[in-house]
């Protein structure tokens, strides 16, 4: 046989074997409705795991949680954890292959939720919310059910966190951003810094130039921001669930729902001009990898000891109000069951914590004077997944950390009833249409975004032209027109 | 009888010759110096000072935390010793017959067999179908099995054997087979022997890529934690530590502990490379045998 023949042939080969993995059974006909038969059952969870390195000891907490969940569901576990770095490629494995579990976590980012939803991975769970864990149905708002929504069905289960995002700053400890504040503004707490009503750059301009001038932090030399367009959020943007990287957000400040080129906004370019100030300033070192200063959107009360600078009100983001969900699998032999399971994640304090802290007297002891605080953590325990609470179902039933106040869970849930829910969350974002353009306009992004924010361009308007030209022909138009007219009847349909 | 040349060398060409040697010496010693003394020091003067080949602010801040659990770090370097050990072993094999016998000109295959091979390079079928395909039909999932087979055959040490197996003269083996040897015996006793030196390179190569490589362990097993996994999940802690130190987070003793960042990465660099650099040791005489065979073979 001639190369050019075997080629040819190879590729058919490849073409028809790619094809064949593609096609997956169809489980589009599951049954919406699951009959829990009451039979002992073994469930399957794979647990995410806040640590570098999986646990040692996962037996002891998987012996303990399965007794309590056998006198509960009449069910016993299996846990599997993964740490936070290994969470998707680990999962998009086990999804793929087809492997039976029952339950495991699901973000926009961390093992992606609309992805693993198209691959008809989860379960819908429209019907059996309301019959199986009917307390996290009635107390998780409606409007955060609309936004787990694909194609009109719920295939993950909300866990109640923190759901209004503050724009913060993260100030390494080093930086002695206490002192500061007692030097500059009689002492404020770091959470208190927003009510004085001043403008959150200007702030951070002063820091920076008192960190300079006082030749603080890291020998007086670094002063690394990781700036990320998460700044955007600051000025109230909201991306509309697809990323500060698509073009296409809206104002939430003016109420409009008008959606705008972000990049194309005074308040982008006002950001840059800082960025070149701050460079020109000596504020900016872009030699150094490590973050000295970056913005960070998990702030929340009730810290005794915190190092974040809250510069914002709390508002409700698209892309936020999901950040932590449960899913149960569609290989899953018992929805029921891994629902319930679900339930009481959320609402038994005892489930919740063994996931969370383990055993008491194995891997940690309580405070012998509060019952719901922990005194220590036994070390090389070998279980310890405490900042992992916001994973797990409800962060409210969980014990208290030292560094936590009494009040916090209080505190964290008066904001989120008192923050208004923005009149946009419920919507999603359905990208097919410019899903291409989309990408096009990621990689022209990618390609300028650091260097702007790290004011790396020398001729900087020039290059701002280019970048927003290069948009445009990358079809950023477009991916607005298609967001305007989706939100539009998004809006007409609540109204 | 290099040394009674050396000895006559006149005085001109020795300074020179021994000079280029001295000079190209500490060009290669001084960033492995640097590497060593800045795993040793501590990580504020290393920010404040950049690195230098001595040791400065004494410091085992970064090796206490790599060690920080012995008994998994002597676990995963159990697994690793395993895995390398017999993966070396079975890649070797593989290699060596393949390479033997697309090299003989009378294999009539050979040139699809060759693009075989080759297509392997330029194609591969990715993580999900490699998942699928090691978990649901060979069952090899979190086993010893797929960390060996995995990178057990490596094409460009196929192409590098083919090499040498090509070089041997096809007289020679036509000589052992009137004498009654079949391809076997010319395989393991003729061939084989005369190309030792590039067989410790396969060795050597292989044993590098088995050594260092986390990702195979990370995707395909849950339990067997090669040390290069091990100490990638170590370069994870310290970005975990880092954001705990931030948040002011409890369980570790923040106020006197400056987190080795800097430092952490020499220290880990070091807790990988020493085992290869033993290695190094044995497999060295091979290869100044190998460049002399060559030469004097012609």
């Amino acid at each position: 046989m001639k190369p050019e023949k075997i080629l040819s042939l190879f590729l058919v080969f490849t073409l028809c074997f790619t094809a064949l993995i593609g096609c997956r059974q169809k489980i589009n006909d599951l049954p919406m409705d699951f009959e829990d038969d009451g039979k002992p059952y073994e469930l399957v969870y794979y647990l995410i795991y806040n640590d570098a390195n999986p646990p040692q000891d996962l037996v002891t907490v998987q012996n303990e949680l399965s007794k309590v969940l056998k006198k509960k569901i009449n069910s016993t576990i299996k846990l599997q954890a993964y740490t936070l770095a290994e969470y998707t490629s680990k999962l998009s494995g086990v999804i793929a292959a087809g492997v039976k579990f029952d339950v495991c976590f699901t973000s926009p980012d961390i093992n992606p939720y609309i992805t693993n939803v198209q691959r008809e991975a989860f379960y819908p769970l429209d019907n059996l919310l309301p019959e199986y864990a009917p307390e996290t149905w009635e107390q998780i708002p409606s409007q955060i059910w609309e936004q787990t929504r694909v194609n009109g069905h719920i295939y993950g289960s909300v866990n109640e966190q923190i759901f209004p995002r503050t724009y913060s700053f993260n100030a390494r400890s080093a930086l002695n951003i206490k002192d500061f504040l007692s030097e500059k503004y009689g002492g404020v707490s770091t959470d208190e810094i927003y009510t004085l009503g001043i403008d959150a750059f200007a702030f951070l301009e002063e820091y920076l130039g008192w960190l300079k001038a006082n030749d603080r932090g890291n020998g007086g030399k670094v002063y690394y921001v990781d700036t990320a367009s998460s700044m955007l959020a600051y000025y109230g943007f909201d991306d509309l669930g697809t990323g500060m990287v698509t073009p296409g957000a809206v104002r939430i400040t003016d109420g409009s729902h008008e959606v705008v080129n972000q990049f194309e906004s005074q308040e982008y370019k006002n950001l840059l001009n800082v960025f070149y100030d701050w460079k020109a300033k000596g504020y900016l070192d872009d030699s150094v990898s490590s973050f000295d200063l970056t913005p960070d959107s998990t702030w929340k009360p009730g810290y005794l000891s915190g190092n974040l600078l809250r510069l914002s009100e709390p508002h409700y983001f698209t892309s936020y109000v999901i950040g932590s969900m449960n899913a149960i699998s569609s290989t899953s032999g018992n929805p029921a069951r891994a629902m319930k399971f679900i339930e009481l994640l959320r609402t038994d304090e005892e489930v919740h914590n063994i996931l969370q802290f383990g055993v008491e007297e194995v891997h940690y002891i309580k405070d012998p004077e509060k019952p719901n605080r922990i005194g220590a953590f036994l070390p090389g325990s070998g279980y310890d997944n405490k900042n992992f609470g916001w994973g797990l179902g409800c962060e409210f039933i969980s014990y208290l950390l030292p560094e936590q106040e009494d009040n916090q869970w209080e505190l964290v849930k008066e904001i989120n009833d008192n923050t208004p829910i923005s009149d946009i969350i419920g919507f999603n974002f359905d990208a097919s249409a410019v899903k291409q353009k989309i990408a096009d306009c990621k990689a022209v992004v990618n390609e300028y975004l650091v260097a702007f924010e790290k004011a790396q361009f020398k001729n900087k308007d020039e290059k701002y032209a280019e970048f927003i030209n290069r948009l445009k022909v990358a079809g950023a138009d477009d991916i607005i027109r298609e967001k305007q007219r989706q939100l539009n009847e998004f809006l007409a349909a609540k109204a | 009888m290099k040394q009674s040349k050396l000895n006559k060398m006149p005085l001109k060409e020795g300074v020179f010759i021994y000079g280029f040697i001295i000079v190209f010496m500490v060009l290669v010693l001084v960033p492995f110096t640097v590497l060593v003394s800045s795993s040793l020091s501590s990580t504020v003067s290393i920010r404040a000072n950049g690195a230098r080949p001595w040791i400065q602010d004494f410091s085992t801040d970064a090796y206490r935390i790599v060690f920080m659990y012995p008994a998994e770090m002597l676990k995963s370097y159990l697994v690793s010793i395993i895995v390398t050990v017999a993966g070396t072993f079975i890649n070797v094999i593989l290699v060596a017959t393949s390479a033997f016998a697309i090299s003989r000109p009378q294999f009539r295959g050979k040139r699809i067999v060759s693009f075989y091979y080759s297509f392997t390079v330029m194609f591969q079928a990715g993580f999900i179908p490699n998942y699928i395909w090691f978990r649901n039909y060979l069952n090899i999932f979190n086993t010893y099995w797929v960390l060996i087979l995995t990178p057990a055959f490596m094409v460009g040490h196929l192409i590098l054997l083919r090499a040498f197996y090509s070089g041997l003269p096809e007289s020679l083996y036509e000589a052992v087979k009137i004498d009654g040897a079949n391809e076997f015996t010319i395989f393991f006793k003729i061939a084989t022997p005369l190309i030792i030196p590039g067989i410790a390179t396969v060795c050597f190569y292989s044993v590098l890529t088995y050594w260092n490589d986390p990702f195979t362990a990370m995707l395909y097993t849950d339990d067997f934690i090669p040390v290069a996994l091990y100490l990638t999940r170590i370069t994870q802690y310290i970005e975990f530590l880092k954001y705990a130190q931030q948040n002011g987070f409890s369980g570790v003793d923040f106020n006197n502990l400056t987190i080795p960042e800097d430092t952490i990465v020499y220290a880990i660099a070091i807790a990988t490379t020493a085992p290869m650099l033993c290695i190094f040791v044995v497999f060295q005489k091979y290869f100044v045998r190998g460049l002399t065979t060559g030469a004097v073979k012609g």
